[in-house]
């Protein structure tokens, strides 16, 4: 446990020193402004996405810019060599870019707070945030070790964000008949804009259960059986 | 002395569709000496040491530490193993002191790694991101970590590379006081003159195949020839001839040399192991 936060301490100067914390913090200014400047109807209509955009796919790239600068660097073969456990050493990455999403989140119910005086409940929404940072940094991941560099993440990101909001449309437009609905929860950006909205607009228990087991799926099954053997491939090749 | 690692039959692929790079490797590396892993560029030398650094899990044969199966050992085997890679590796936007405190805090044994940056030479530096610094204050810097836990096996990956003379022997000064304090370090290189200097004993590797594995003494009177060369001055010109060293004394032409002539000067034609390195991995595969 104390080579863990020893992992995190150094994830966490890391980010902030090559400026990935810098660059999330400013996109959440954006998010901040456009809750300060418009309604709190208009506000908490719009915060499942926001959430879910902050949370889920900037996630991705941020932790996409740390793994880069990693990789040119070499530094992970060094951690390896070292008595801790990749698994120790990923955990504490995951870590480190979840954090950011946290972050986030409470700078986002603070400005609900100050500039509309209203709040949402922190910790549920902590439980769905954390939920949607893992399952999409699940996929980060596959993205990252599928890609020969930074710019082909970028390309290959591109693609697969839209195919995450098909279902999202789909859904809205009402394509997918409500008994089929079930289906979009494949794609973790629905599952976790939905989650989101219960926030909002409380979900039947069984559908939210659901939900919740869909966003767990990704993590539970790419962390173990891609993420981490590739992750050690990679760190050793660096 | 004991066998640190006991090497049998090692194989090693990065993937099944590609030719082995570690073929059929035999070695011992003895408990306290200076071993030097030695070959040309892309001879399997360091893959080598990151199959003995638990790096590359997935070979065959055998590879024993202290009598324990490699495969066996948990991630508490590198409390006490430092590594120097060859390229070094530093989180180039934080400090020195950043980044070694970084990787100290991994380790339960540390060592004041202040002084021995002072010794290096990276004492005013330490406050400076590393991304900063020269090619040769990040090599030093990439020794200086490789000390932290106080490792009771190092393994560096050409050490001096990219140092100028005096920094270059510093570093050796300190490889040889590790030893003396009955480190065992495993060192891989092609400069000759630090084999000469600190090894032990050495193993040459070309193509992944052990070729040879001796002392370096033994190696020169193995490979050199016992031969001096006399420079001399002759009528005003200046003259050289190689005579056998041995019987010198009774040699016809040395005898003369000394009677009719001013000799210049007069050096044992040993060897050096350049040549040695050159004549062992050429003559498998030149």
């Amino acid at each position: 446990m104390v080579k863990f936060w020893s992992l995190l301490k150094g994830e966490i100067l890391r980010l902030w020193r090559y400026k990935i914390t810098l660059f999330g913090l400013l996109v959440s200014a954006i998010w901040l402004v456009i809750i300060a400047l418009v309604s709190e109807a208009e506000a908490n209509s719009l915060l499942p996405q926001i959430l879910m955009l902050d949370s889920g796919l900037m996630a991705i790239i941020l932790l996409a810019a740390a793994y880069y600068y990693e990789k040119q660097e070499g530094t992970m073969k060094a951690v390896l060599v070292a008595p801790t456990s990749p698994v120790i050493l990923l955990m504490a990455k995951v870590a480190g870019a979840l954090l950011g999403s946290i972050v986030s989140l409470f700078l986002i119910w603070l400005t609900m707070f100050i500039t509309h005086g209203t709040m949402f409940p922190i910790l549920p929404a902590l439980g769905f945030i954390v939920l949607v940072t893992l399952s999409h940094l699940s996929l980060g991941y596959v993205l990252i070790y599928l890609s020969r560099d930074f710019m082909d993440l970028l390309i290959k990101y591109t693609f697969v964000v839209l195919i995450l909001f098909i279902p999202i449309i789909l859904v809205n437009l009402e394509v997918i008949p409500v008994s089929w609905r079930w289906l979009a929860l494949f794609s973790p950006t629905f599952a976790g804009q939905q989650a989101l909205s219960h926030l909002w607009v409380p979900l039947r228990t069984e559908s939210l259960i659901i939900t919740i087991l869909f966003l767990i799926g990704y993590p539970s099954i790419l962390f173990p059986l891609y993420v981490l053997p590739e992750f050690r491939k990679e760190a050793i090749s660096a | 002395m004991a066998n640190l690692y006991e090497i049998r039959d090692l194989n090693y692929r990065y993937n099944i569709k590609q030719d082995y790079v570690v073929k059929r490797l035999n070695l011992d590396i003895k408990e306290g000496q200076i071993f030097g892993l030695l070959g040309p560029s892309g001879a399997g030398k360091s893959t080598t040491q990151k199959v003995l650094i638990k790096l590359l899990p997935g070979y065959e044969g055998s590879v024993l530490f202290k009598g324990k199966p490699l495969k066996t050992l948990t991630q508490t085997f590198y409390e006490d193993i430092g590594v120097g890679f060859e390229m070094p590796v530093h989180f180039n936007k934080l400090t020195a002191d950043e980044n070694l405190k970084y990787f100290s805090s991994l380790y339960k044994k540390k060592i004041n790694y202040r002084s021995l940056l002072v010794r290096v030479g990276l004492g005013e530096a330490i406050h400076q991101p590393v991304g900063q610094y020269s090619k040769g204050m990040k090599m030093r810097l990439n020794f200086v970590k490789a000390l932290l836990n106080d490792p009771q096996v190092l393994f560096l990956d050409e050490p001096t590379n990219g140092l100028d003379p005096s920094n270059a022997r510093i570093i050796k000064d300190i490889i040889l006081e590790e030893k003396k304090k009955g480190k065992t370090i495993l060192i891989t290189t092609h400069l000759m003159g630090d084999v000469e200097e600190l090894c032990d004993e050495v193993a040459f590797i070309a193509h992944g195949e052990l070729l040879e594995t001796a002392t370096p003494k033994s190696l020169k009177l193995k490979y050199g020839r016992r031969e001096i060369k006399v420079e001399y001055s002759d009528q005003q010109q200046l003259k050289s001839v190689v005579l056998p060293l041995d019987g010198l004394s009774n040699h016809g032409l040395f005898q003369q040399i000394l009677k009719d002539n001013r000799i210049i000067t007069m050096h044992s034609q040993e060897t050096s192991l350049d040549k040695i390195f050159i004549e062992i991995t050429g003559k498998k595969h030149g």
